[in-house]
């Protein structure tokens, strides 16, 4: 039992708690889950300097190289998911239903969204915003360039 | 000995503390997966390499040790990469200056 | 069903990670009398070596690795010899799982148990690994061969 360890442990467990505020906190999906990855990480450490805590460390280095594995199987599976399948495109050239749906990301941050409510309170309506352009047709491009953030102010003004 | 893993161990914290820090003020998801994919990797590396040089250490625990490390050293970072690719096919967008800049702007009730 | 990951990082660290994934599994299921784990969490870290190749690899290729037969094939193999096993013990007069009251020539009641967890054990992996890939090929719209 080494006191070094123990103070590092607790640190690390701190640390745990920290990624699970971005977990709750995270704007988008993507933030939240590279939050997971970051608290399954320190769950890995924690478990092996547990082991070394009590003198058991082939016990606790099992348990922590099962984790790592089974934890290394939840973002590849997210990402999986959220990427479009086969790049977008399915076997006849049409855009797949992913890559028709809305963004998943876009959501604003902070400054971003303080614009929206400025511009909310001087009246601007919503829904004045241009629409997006539609659906590409057959053949069109997978994924259209996605407008920048300059692009988009001046369509809003 | 136990000098050089406590010295190894304790920059392997900092870089954790580091990457935790960064997932709390970094402004969006590229960023703050930029602090986990390479500060933890480092991390890792360090604290594991540290954690050789401890006495409880036995035989069969330092080959277990070793394969968590590699295995960690190799998972982490493309665990990352296939979020993110996945983040920017789905339309997350990165945080710019200009961006900034124009809210500012716009904060300040100016151009528009 | 859902094709090959488009990312080639991803797809060469799978086929790579995935076999020894896999072992450690196997390993998990033979060392349960002594550490952590048994049939269950091994059965687990074998279903993902075979669920990784699924979802990152072609097709085609990932099918070839671990077959859709598998999924029902090792589930009801395993589920049958856990079955088996456990209600040998019965016929001698023991109760459910009481591998002591089998008699074998030349073993004693101890080794016996021994094996007899041994054997339930491998056979809990075997049912845990075959659900989880017939999950996995159910939701992928894989069909039953």
């Amino acid at each position: 039992m080494s006191t070094y360890l123990v103070v590092s442990l607790i640190i690390v467990a701190l640390l745990i708690a920290t990624g699970l505020y971005r977990v709750w906190a995270g704007p988008t999906v993507f933030d939240r889950i590279v939050a997971v990855a970051l608290v399954s990480v320190n769950g890995v450490v924690v478990l092996v300097l547990l082991g070394f805590v009590f003198e058991q460390p082939v016990l606790f280095l099992d348990i922590a190289l099962g984790f790592a594995l089974l934890a290394f199987l939840l973002p590849i599976a997210l990402g999986r998911y959220f990427e479009a399948r086969d790049d977008g495109t399915s076997k006849d050239g049409a855009p797949s239903p992913r890559a028709r749906a809305r963004p998943l990301g876009v959501v604003p941050h902070g400054l971003i969204a303080e614009r929206g409510r400025r511009a909310a309170s001087r009246g601007v309506a919503r829904s004045t915003r241009p629409v997006p352009p539609p659906v590409p047709e057959e053949g069109a491009e997978a994924f259209p360039d996605i407008p920048s953030d300059r692009q988009r102010l001046e369509d809003e003004r | 000995m136990i000098i050089v893993a406590n010295v190894l161990v304790g920059a392997g914290l900092f870089f954790l503390v580091v990457s935790a820090i960064a997932l709390l003020i970094m402004p969006d998801v590229y960023t703050r997966a930029h602090a986990v994919a390479k500060s933890e990797t480092l991390a890792l590396l360090l604290l594991f390499g540290g954690l050789f040089f401890r006495p409880e250490l036995t035989l069969d625990a330092s080959g277990l040790l070793a394969l968590v490390l590699i295995f960690s050293l190799i998972a982490n970072p493309t665990a990352i990469h296939a979020l993110l690719r996945a983040a920017s096919r789905s339309g997350a967008l990165p945080w710019t200056v200009i961006d900034q800049r124009l809210a500012d702007e716009e904060l300040r009730g100016g151009t528009s | 069903m859902i094709g090959a990951y488009p990312s080639v990082v991803v797809r060469v660290v799978c086929a790579l990670l995935s076999p020894f994934i896999l072992m450690f599994g196997l390993y998990v299921v033979a060392h349960g009398h002594y550490g952590p784990g048994g049939g269950f969490a091994g059965g687990v870290f074998i279903a993902v070596g075979a669920i990784l190749p699924r979802l990152t690899l072609p097709e085609e290729l990932a099918y070839r690795l671990v077959p859709p037969a598998a999924g029902p094939l090792a589930g009801g193999v395993g589920l049958l010899l856990f079955l088996l096993v456990g209600t040998l013990p019965l016929l001698v007069g023991g109760s459910f799982l009481d591998y002591g009251a089998v008699e074998i020539a030349g073993l004693e009641a101890s080794r016996v148990r021994y094996l007899g967890i041994l054997v339930v054990e491998a056979a809990v992996g075997l049912a845990v690994f075959g659900a989880m890939v017939l999950i996995v090929d159910v939701l992928t719209g894989k069909d039953r061969p």
